[in-house]
């Protein structure tokens, strides 16, 4: 949980400057679905979360309750936020390249939509997905 | 986790767990090679801190009853496996960014039906 105080004393009306009217507060869960639906526009990013939280997520889409956060992990120290994520890519594409551009996309998300300062996110890439293979069977799908 | 690869970028890591990195290169094995990823057995070691690829993998063999002027040069199985290994080692350090020390193919069987491909 954080808070932001803005700074609207310099054009308030009646009120000294610097006099906060109120305070905004972003809870960490906003924080993590901005994130987790930043995400679904990067390309090479197949799903996002690890193996347990994925088969909770199927079920979770199944019931119409999709968790947009899945996979993100943010801590808010302040205006400062720091970003954990498990992702597995697409294969061919260059997993460097798919990390990269899923930090991208958060960062802009978050520092866009919400205001935060992003410090640092860390990209954990826990699969790859492999275009050929039905999802886990291992099968090859005939033509 | 244990046997990550992990780069550092400009605003954080990015970190590739062992299971991304084996069914990666299995992927990279099993094009090169013409069989199926579920067919590639794949270790990963640690050389000095580089990775050490260690790929058990069948090979399809090419028709015995192909016409002799489409064959290039170097099509006998040893010349395949060798350029295998070679395509195994820059693809896996094309997609993955790792510092590979090197890969080792060990060929444990051989099949004959051509691949069903669906292009």
């Amino acid at each position: 949980m954080t808070s932001i105080t803005p700074d609207i004393g310099s054009h308030g009306t009646d009120l000294p400057a610097g006099t906060p009217r109120g305070t905004t507060v972003i809870n960490d869960a906003v924080v993590a679905k901005v994130a987790g639906l930043a995400l679904r526009e990067v390309t090479g990013v197949h799903a996002v979360g690890g193996g347990a939280a994925r088969a909770l997520g199927a079920i979770r889409e199944a019931i119409s309750s999709t968790d947009h956060s899945q996979g993100v992990s943010v801590t808010v120290t302040g205006p400062l936020v720091a970003v954990e994520l498990s992702i597995v890519a697409e294969y061919p594409l260059p997993l460097q390249q798919v990390a990269d551009d899923a930090r991208t996309a958060i960062i802009n998300a978050i520092e866009t939509l919400v205001g935060l300062e992003v410090t640092e996110v860390n990209v954990t890439i826990n699969d790859v997905h492999l275009p050929d293979e039905a999802d886990d069977t291992g099968e090859v799908p005939h033509p | 986790m244990s046997g990550s690869t992990v780069t550092v970028a400009p605003h954080g890591t990015n970190r590739i767990t062992a299971r991304a990195m084996t069914r990666l290169v299995s992927a990279v094995a099993a094009d090169a090679l013409g069989v199926r990823p579920s067919q590639v057995r794949v270790d990963l070691a640690d050389a000095a801190g580089r990775l050490d690829l260690t790929v058990r993998t069948p090979i399809r063999l090419l028709p015995l009853d192909r016409d002799e002027t489409d064959a290039p040069a170097d099509s006998t199985t040893l010349d395949r496996t060798e350029r295998a290994q070679r395509d195994i080692r820059g693809t896996v350090a094309t997609l993955t960014g790792a510092d590979i020390a090197g890969v080792t193919v060990r060929l444990t069987g051989a099949r004959g039906r051509p691949p069903k491909r669906v292009d």
